[in-house]
């Protein structure tokens, strides 16, 4: 972190929790902001600037953006995951141009996982030639083989490798590394750099009695089947052994397979469990029967097969050193009857590929050993990320890996010490200050639609239906966006206070020995300083809030509007304006005479806008504002109401019309009280 | 009586009947909006007899009138003595020291010193006030002239000096009320010999203030003229109680004016109040005389002055 | 700090109508903070200039700038470029930054955009009260720090006069009565006895009566000229 910069690098310093917490960096704000303004393609491009998988990736990152997002504080996080996936399914991008391969040098990818794809996707950007090597015969990685297609429909992958390969980057199916290709025959075929993203390929097993009977079978390859087939054969009772996401995905595909019972036995404890509550409380919804903190002592069996698990009961989990150290309570054995067991307790990596090849090191646990910055091995040339190196690690940091070795793959074949500034730690804005908290209004959580329960174990069709853009932008409008909101400049801030004075939220401050207001991450983005301050010393750090003055100047300059009279510029707060339709109508009927310009939130709209419109061509202007108890910000009913007068006072001074210029406040931004609204406007001023 | 009532400074006829220990009768006469002297000689005939001295106002609340000085000479000639007026609003120091000398050469003699009402209120808000005095100020500047035969400045008169019976105003019911007894204490300090107060509608704090006024024993060093006015009507009372700074109206005065009104007696009840009053503050301890204030209603002062049996005025 | 109120627009756009390149200079000092004379200002008037000029039909061109002190000569002399390509500049800082333009651009027309009214503060947000009348002969040392020069309408120095009423001025109510705070305070620090003392007429010498007043630092003079 830059700690010699002036105060105002420091200020700028600050990075939205979402962000920070990210394994890749998502701009999860930045997005979310452009929904909040419905600009969705812009949104969409900018997931896809940093996530090559936004559609898988939406739907089952563990999203750790959420567990940190600040909104934690006043009610529920943001849906950030489901906002992403809202982009993913409903938006893309066409390639107008393939990028250019600039450079010669040939890059060998193992593996078609996130992983592999992110390190492919991010090689073939910076203009180099990629053929990814897959084992299997389809994309994905982990994500195809390991997650059920009710959390992850197939064509969610597909669209997103679809993307990829139309970087330019070649994917070459059923060839496993080790057997069909080694090093030598990719150096051979002329590879300057191999990035190894293999995943861990090996389901563990349990080294007690019984596991060699038949019923006892492996998690992911279980998955696999199901995911691929649609089948698999499992008895009546089935029992899943392990507590992890692979565990609950066992289960719920289990489920679906109609036996006649489910259950999992858990180590851990229900609160221990390592994955998210989400997923338990599905897969219980759903059916399954939880049995936490039992270990397996022995599979009972019959004739060979598999009758029950014999279990002890757990003392710990994690001993005094937080290491993973079970221990039980002697003589607590009891029998879960199972005829089916599923052993979903891990994943280990298979090191066959290494033959032969000793520069490469591995660990005691079997993953690979690389540089923690460059992700390069031992040996020259070689580079490796994702599970392969995490050991269990998850989607975004598995394409974190990628990402980092794809530039440093690039830096080392070039020569250069080319940055991405993404990757530079920033500290987190801070949690809010517990006394603004009853400042901010609650804004309720979006609910995720899904497929009722009764529906939903017939099939293994997505259980998660996905936003409608309503509900994604409205939940895209409850973020605070933290880290991006207004941010005064020390060498014009003259010190005058109006700011401290002003700010619904108490948020800026003159500190002690401090000659300049200082606003720090608990801005809301209300915007009523950068209007109020007489030395325009405040500004929004975030590009995307233009106070309306761009798309005033965007609905002006459209030729359309020569020669219509009367014409209307509508400025209104996005804030009261989320319905889909009911905007849809609106602009349709009104298009002719009224240009909207929306704004989250009036109070950042600076009076001399309203000018503007006149001064380029507007017969009126129309400001539809919120009521206070409709107001995203709680109180800037009464500011809008100054500015609209002052402004009044100004035009009639000018000699103007009053009814060229109208505030109104409404509940809503649409429907039919608008519509009133606006025609009796262009009807008032046809007669001016 | 000590030795500084009795001690003559001026020779007008109030200076000698307060100092004779004759309860004292002054009144307010008004002059015109205009360069008329009859209609001072027409006020002074009306009042002729039935007061000791009158104040000629000195452009009351701050509307253009006939200056003070002059119209004084015309009531002194229509044989009626004037109390001229002086306030620090319009004047500075060379100004009001260059007048009050042609005052004195004019033979007038009793000089009351005020600040002034602001020129807001007047017939020129947009006047530039001057201030340069208060009148506490120019109350010591009247007696410097008088007893140190000085200018201000410090430097000597050369001729005669202005012999004045100097006196101020006091409002017993402005605030801080603690401060009023105090603040007369400065204006006798300064050189005041007689003291007009307010308009007394509320008998209780006067007395209240009185009661201060002699603990501090100053109503021996100062002849205190208690002020009243009677009340036209109903709308006059309201007027006086919201609008006139530094006036206090009881509640019950209020009504009594409300129910004449309706009865259209106004007139009598406010006459009737008006002799109460006078009645009332003859009887507190350190009240040497009233100060009738029939604003544009002198015709009123020869009733009022009969009924309350303060007429013929005495001769000394 | 000097603080200035907007003049009506109607009068600016008199001063300004016939000119067709016109500079809005803004001050980003006192009269920034009392909002009347800052960068926010100099767009809202300029918005108001052009619109105003539109709808009459006219063309001008109206430019935006503001320099930290218009009564500093070297920070005027850093805009001067901009100065000099307009016909007519409306200075909205005080009546010290407007002479100070019209002293060093004399070939350009300078107009006022404010009336400069008095020092003083914000005593809360949005209202500014006068404080000082720059008597040059400061007082508040026997006055509980409390200016009767800048704050009684008459500038009493014996007050409170007969018009000081529930603590306010007889003149306008909304007025708090300088000379009954003046008691207060000199009652909590008990130096009620203060005003017990005549004070004489003050001594104007020093006052605005004689302008133009003049303030020489001999150890800082320094022989460039820097006009």
């Amino acid at each position: 972190m830059n700690t010699t910069g002036t105060k105002s690098d420091k200020k700028t310093d600050e990075e939205a929790p979402c962000i920070v917490a990210c394994p890749i960096r998502q701009d999860a704000r930045d997005y979310i902001q452009l929904i909040a303004r419905r600009r969705f393609q812009e949104a969409y491009q900018l997931v896809r600037s940093r996530n090559p998988l936004p559609s898988a990736c939406g739907r089952i990152c563990t999203h750790p953006c959420e567990t940190k997002c600040r909104r934690n504080s006043t009610e529920t996080p943001i849906a950030i995951a489901w906002l992403k996936r809202f982009l993913g399914d409903n938006f893309s991008e066409e390639i107008s141009k393939i990028p250019i391969e600039k450079y010669p040098e040939r890059i060998a990818i193992i593996g078609a996982g996130p992983a592999g794809l992110a390190a492919a996707n991010d090689l073939a950007l910076l203009g180099y030639s990629c053929t990814i090597f897959e084992s299997n015969s389809t994309p994905g990685g982990m994500l195809r083989m390991g997650v059920p297609t009710y959390r992850l429909p197939r064509m969610a992958i597909d669209n997103d490798v679809e993307f990829i390969k139309k970087l330019g980057v070649e994917i070459k199916y059923n060839t496993t590394f080790g057997t069909d290709i080694t090093f030598d025959s990719l150096k051979k075929e002329g590879f300057s750099a191999i990035f190894i993203g293999v995943g861990l390929l090996e389901s563990r097993t349990l080294n007690i009695e019984g596991v060699q009977l038949d019923g006892v079978i492996r998690g992911v390859p279980f998955l696999h089947e199901v995911n691929t087939t649609g089948r698999a054969h499992i008895g009546k009772n089935v029992l899943v052994i392990g507590g992890g996401a692979v565990a609950m995905d066992c289960a719920r595909t289990a489920l679906r397979l109609k036996p006649d019972k489910v259950s999992v036995a858990s180590l851990e404890s229900r609160k221990e469990m390592p994955t998210t509550d989400f997923e338990i409380e599905e897969a219980v919804h759903e059916g399954v029967i939880l049995h936490n903190s039992v270990g397996p002592k022995r599979i009972l069996g019959k004739d060979g097969r598999a009758t029950g698990l014999e279990t002890l009961k757990v003392k710990y989990v994690f001993d005094e050193q937080k290491r993973f150290n079970p221990a039980f309570y002697d003589g607590s054995e009891s029998v879960i009857d199972a005829d089916t067991i599923i052993l979903a307790i891990g994943q280990a990596s298979d090191l066959s590929f290494l033959k032969g090849q000793e520069r490469i090191q591995v660990t005691r646990s079997g993953t690979l050993v690389v540089n923690p910055t460059t992700f390069s091995t031992a040996l020259h040339g070689v580079y490796a990320g994702g599970d392969i190196v995490l050991g269990r690690g998850t989607m975004t940091e598995g394409m974190a890996q990628g990402k980092k070795a794809a530039l440093a793959i690039h830096n080392a074949l070039r020569n250069t010490t080319l940055k991405d500034e993404k990757w530079n730690n920033k500290t987190a804005v801070s949690d809010i200050a517990p006394s603004r908290i009853a400042l901010i209004k609650k804004e309720q959580k979006q609910e995720m639609p899904t497929m009722s329960s009764e529906k939903r174990l017939d099939n293994f069709d997505e259980v998660e239906l996905g936003f409608s853009i309503n509900a994604a932008v409205k939940e895209a409008q409850r973020c605070m966006n933290c880290g991006a909101g207004a941010f005064v400049d020390d060498n014009l801030c003259v010190g005058c206070l109006t700011c401290v004075r002003i700010c619904p939220f108490e948020v800026p401050e003159i500190k002690k020995g401090d000659t300049t207001a200082y606003i720090n991450g608990d801005c809301q983005s209300c915007g009523l300083c950068v209007v109020e301050c007489p030395a325009r010393a405040i500004s929004f750090k975030t590009p995307l809030e233009d106070q309306g003055k761009d798309t005033l100047q965007a609905a002006l300059q459209d030729t359309f509007i020569q020669g219509v009279k009367p014409l209307i510029i509508n400025f209104y707060c996005q804030y009261g304006a989320y319905n889909e339709d009911k905007i849809d109508t609106i602009n349709n009927l009104l298009f002719f005479h009224v240009r909207r310009v929306g704004v989250l939130g009036l109070g950042k709209v600076d009076p001399s806008l309203y000018l503007k419109a006149f001064e380029l061509g507007a017969h009126g202007v129309l400001v539809t504002a919120c009521k206070d108890d409709t107001c995203h910000f709680c109180k800037e009913q009464e500011w809008i109401e100054r500015r609209t007068k002052f402004t009044a006072q100004l035009l009639s001074g000018l000699g103007m019309d009053a009814r060229r210029f109208k505030t109104h406040f409404i509940s809503s931004q649409n429907g039919k009280e608008i519509l009133d609204i606006a025609f009796n406007m262009i009807e008032e001023l046809r007669n001016i | 009586m000590i030795e500084n009532r009795s001690d003559i400074k001026s020779g007008s006829n109030l200076e000698k009947l307060l100092r004779s220990g004759k309860f004292a009768v002054t009144a307010e006469l008004g002059p015109p909006r205009g360069a008329d002297r009859s209609a001072i000689e027409k006020k002074a005939k009306i009042l002729k007899g039935y007061g000791d001295a009158f104040n000629i106002t000195d452009c009351q609340t701050a509307v253009v009138r006939m200056s003070s000085i002059a119209s004084g000479r015309i009531v002194l000639d229509a044989g009626v003595e004037p109390i001229i007026q002086m306030t620090c609003r319009d004047r500075n120091r060379i100004a009001i020291q260059s007048d009050l000398l042609g005052a004195a050469a004019l033979g007038l003699k009793n000089l009351l010193c005020l600040t002034g009402d602001h020129q807001k209120f007047g017939d020129h808000p947009m006047a530039k006030g001057v201030f340069d005095i208060d009148s506490v100020q120019l109350i010591q500047m009247v007696k410097t002239l008088r007893d140190e035969k000085r200018f201000q400045s410090g430097q000597e008169l050369k001729a005669s000096e202005p012999k004045f019976f100097i006196g101020a105003a006091e409002n017993p019911f402005a605030d801080p009320f603690k401060f009023r007894a105090v603040r007369l204490a400065k204006k006798i300090a300064a050189g005041a010999d007689f003291i007009q107060t307010q308009i007394i509608y509320n008998i209780k704090k006067f007395h209240e203030w009185m009661n201060m006024v002699a603990d501090m024993g100053l109503h021996e060093k100062v002849f205190i003229l208690a002020g009243v006015a009677p009340l036209k009507s109903a709308g006059m009372a309201k007027h006086m109680k919201h609008n006139v700074p530094g006036m206090d109206v009881p509640d019950e005065v209020m009504s009594r004016m409300t129910a004449a009104s309706a009865a259209k007696k106004g007139k009598e009840e406010g006459i009737k109040i008006c002799l109460e009053v006078i009645e009332q503050v003859r009887e507190i301890r350190g009240v040497a005389g009233v100060h009738v204030m029939a604003v544009e209603w002198e015709e009123a002062v020869p009733e009022i002055i009969q009924q309350a049996r303060l007429f013929p005025r005495p001769t000394v | 700090m000097i603080v200035a109120a907007s003049k009506p627009f109607q009068e600016i756009k008199q001063m300004l109508s016939e000119f067709r390149k016109i500079c809005v200079l803004g001050c980003g000092s006192c009269v920034t903070i009392c909002h009347t004379g800052g960068e926010k200002q100099v767009a809202e008037l300029a918005a108001q200039l052009r619109l105003s000029a539109k709808l009459e039909g006219r063309q001008i061109e109206v430019k935006e700038d503001s320099t930290l002190r218009q009564c500093e000569w070297e920070f005027i002399d850093n805009i001067r470029e901009v100065i000099e390509d307009c016909d007519a500049v409306l200075s909205i800082a005080c009546g010290v930054g407007v002479q100070y333009m019209a002293e060093k651009f004399p070939k350009i027309r300078i107009f006022p955009g404010v009336n400069t009214t008095f020092m003083g503060g914000p005593t809360e947000q949005g209202i500014f009260w006068e404080r000082c009348a720059g008597c040059g002969n400061c007082i508040l040392a026997t006055t509980g720090g409390l200016c009767p020069v800048s704050r009684c309408a008459k500038s009493l120095m014996n007050g409170p006069c007969g018009g000081s009423q529930n603590g306010r001025c007889e003149v306008s109510q909304e007025t708090p009565c300088v000379w009954n705070q003046i008691y207060d305070q000199l009652d909590t620090q008990q130096l009620l006895k203060t005003m017990e003392t005549i004070v004489p007429p003050k001594d104007w010498t020093t006052g605005a009566e004689n302008h133009p007043r003049k303030m020489v630092l001999e150890h800082l003079v320094v022989k460039k000229q820097i006009n």
